[in-house]
């Protein structure tokens, strides 16, 4: 967090000084690329590049506080991540190879790396994939963006009351599942 | 029961109220303290939160150049102006130029004669009535001759709507073609008298109502040193027969006291190019016996 010195280093980020992207780099690039990591781990990098230039580009129309700040680069982020399910959908790649898919993608795999580990993009990934797209979205908005129930409708096109039925169903999807498989363990 | 059932019914035995689903995704639950069911999603929640990872800002340098440089392009934001603000000095211009064409419409209508007012040295145009003079669009001292209200006597001077009347009414054409006709006719030569009959002269003596050379240049010797370019204001002794167009100037312009001396009287192009200076503005023998000289 930058805290009060946020004004000035986005004043100077709007004039583009390196500098202060660097200061906003360093204090967002890890959570965004940990929520792009777990919707789309290949194209993470790619996305979160993708991202800051967008926000640079609307930099100057931006207007609010800390926090409006990094709810504003996270509602970029949706976006980019919406953008990428459709552009995948239209331009389908070519199906990799069993066992590679199996090496990269498989979700207990990187369940249990990240409870082994605790790697941050690992847990976020891990907590993507136990849910539908819509409750993944909620609550890793929530989680890696800091977003309220509010920014998270707003973000998503959706009622607030909608966005809270949805985290619910995903809390407990979570609970039951990564409690059964302590379980099973 | 199948593992799909299984899960529901272990779903409902995870209920969770709103401040601890808030507290939770915040991270400010430690797994240990988590409800039931709950903690290694309290762990997983807390794992994501973790400070950044050195690989996670691999590649600071090249991005924040990047969208350093994105930012300096991106111009600032300018207030933008409604369409319709953009399009008001067009507007009035078109109105401004509507209105001039629309003013003037109407003065042609009623008969006001906007170019005299306007451009004193303009050149004129002989008018000629549509039944006293059929040939109308004839040329005359290079001028073109057009069709329109023709003004004669006192209300030549008048801007009241004449109506297809006869006689010129333009004192420039007048003054024009009696000074070159003057210019001819006093060199005297065989190519004089020739060009004396020029269609231009012509309709010069048509509208004087001479039956003579030196009629003509009697008339229009008192038409030079009576007339004053730019001003309608060309005096006529004498009444032209009613079956002529008659030429007619302002009353008034007979007792302007510069219409003899006008410069612009000497340096007509008409005149200056075929009459010497020295004679110029002096009397024709001819005309000084005129009554109107």
């Amino acid at each position: 967090m930058l805290g009060e010195r946020f004004s000035e280093v986005l004043d100077a980020a709007r004039a583009g000084e390196e500098q202060a992207f660097a200061l906003l780099y360093r204090d967002l690039n890890a959570n965004l690329l940990r929520y792009f990591f777990a919707h789309a781990p290949s194209e993470a990098e790619d996305l979160a590049s993708e991202a800051w230039l967008a926000a640079a580009r609307g930099l100057r129309s931006f207007e609010g506080d800390e926090r409006a700040f990094r709810a504003w680069l996270f509602t970029i982020a949706h976006r980019k991540v919406v953008q990428h399910w459709r552009d995948a959908a239209r331009h389908p790649a070519q199906p990799a190879p069993q066992e590679v898919f199996d090496a990269v993608l498989d979700a207990s795999e990187t369940e249990r790396q990240a409870l082994d580990a605790s790697d941050a993009a690992a847990a976020a990934r891990a907590l993507a994939a136990a849910l539908s797209p819509d409750q993944a979205q909620v609550v890793l908005l929530r989680v890696l963006g800091g977003l309220t129930v509010e920014e998270v409708a707003a973000a998503m096109g959706k009622r607030p009351g909608t966005v809270r039925v949805l985290q619910h169903r995903a809390l407990r999807r979570l609970a039951g599942k990564f409690s059964l498989e302590g379980v099973t363990r | 029961m199948t593992p799909e059932r299984d899960l529901q019914d272990e779903m409902h035995r995870w209920p969770i109220d709103d401040g601890t689903a808030e507290r939770l995704l915040a991270g400010r639950i430690d797994p240990a303290d988590a409800p039931p069911g709950y903690s290694q999603v309290a762990r997983l929640v807390q794992a994501a939160h973790a400070p950044a990872l050195p690989g996670e800002l691999c590649l600071e340098d090249e991005v924040v150049r990047k969208v350093a440089a994105v930012a300096r392009a991106t111009r600032p934001l300018t207030k933008e102006i409604p369409m319709r603000k953009k399009l008001l000095p067009f507007k009035v211009a078109t109105a401004a130029v509507v209105g001039a064409l629309g003013f003037a419409t109407a003065a042609a209508a009623v008969g006001v004669d906007l170019a005299s007012h306007k451009s004193p040295s303009s050149h004129a145009v002989v008018q000629f009535s549509s039944s006293s003079q059929p040939k109308s669009g004839t040329r005359a001292g290079g001028g073109t001759a057009s069709p329109n209200n023709v003004q004669s006597g006192s209300a030549a001077a008048k801007t009241t709507p004449a109506g297809p009347a006869t006689g010129m009414t333009r004192g420039h054409a007048t003054f024009g073609l009696c000074t070159a006709f003057l210019a001819i006719y006093r060199t005297g030569s065989g190519s004089a008298s020739k060009a004396l009959t020029s269609t231009a002269f012509k309709a010069l003596v048509s509208a004087l109502g001479t039956a003579t050379p030196s009629g003509t240049a009697a008339k229009c010797q008192t038409i030079v040193s009576t007339t004053r370019p730019g001003t309608e204001t060309a005096a006529v002794s004498g009444t032209p027969p009613s079956s002529h167009p008659s030429a007619t100037t302002h009353p008034s312009a007979t007792t302007h006291p510069s219409a003899t001396t006008h410069p612009s009287a000497t340096t007509h192009p008409s005149a200056t190019s075929h009459m010497p200076p020295a004679v110029r503005m002096t009397a024709h023998p001819a005309a000084t016996g005129h009554p109107g000289a």
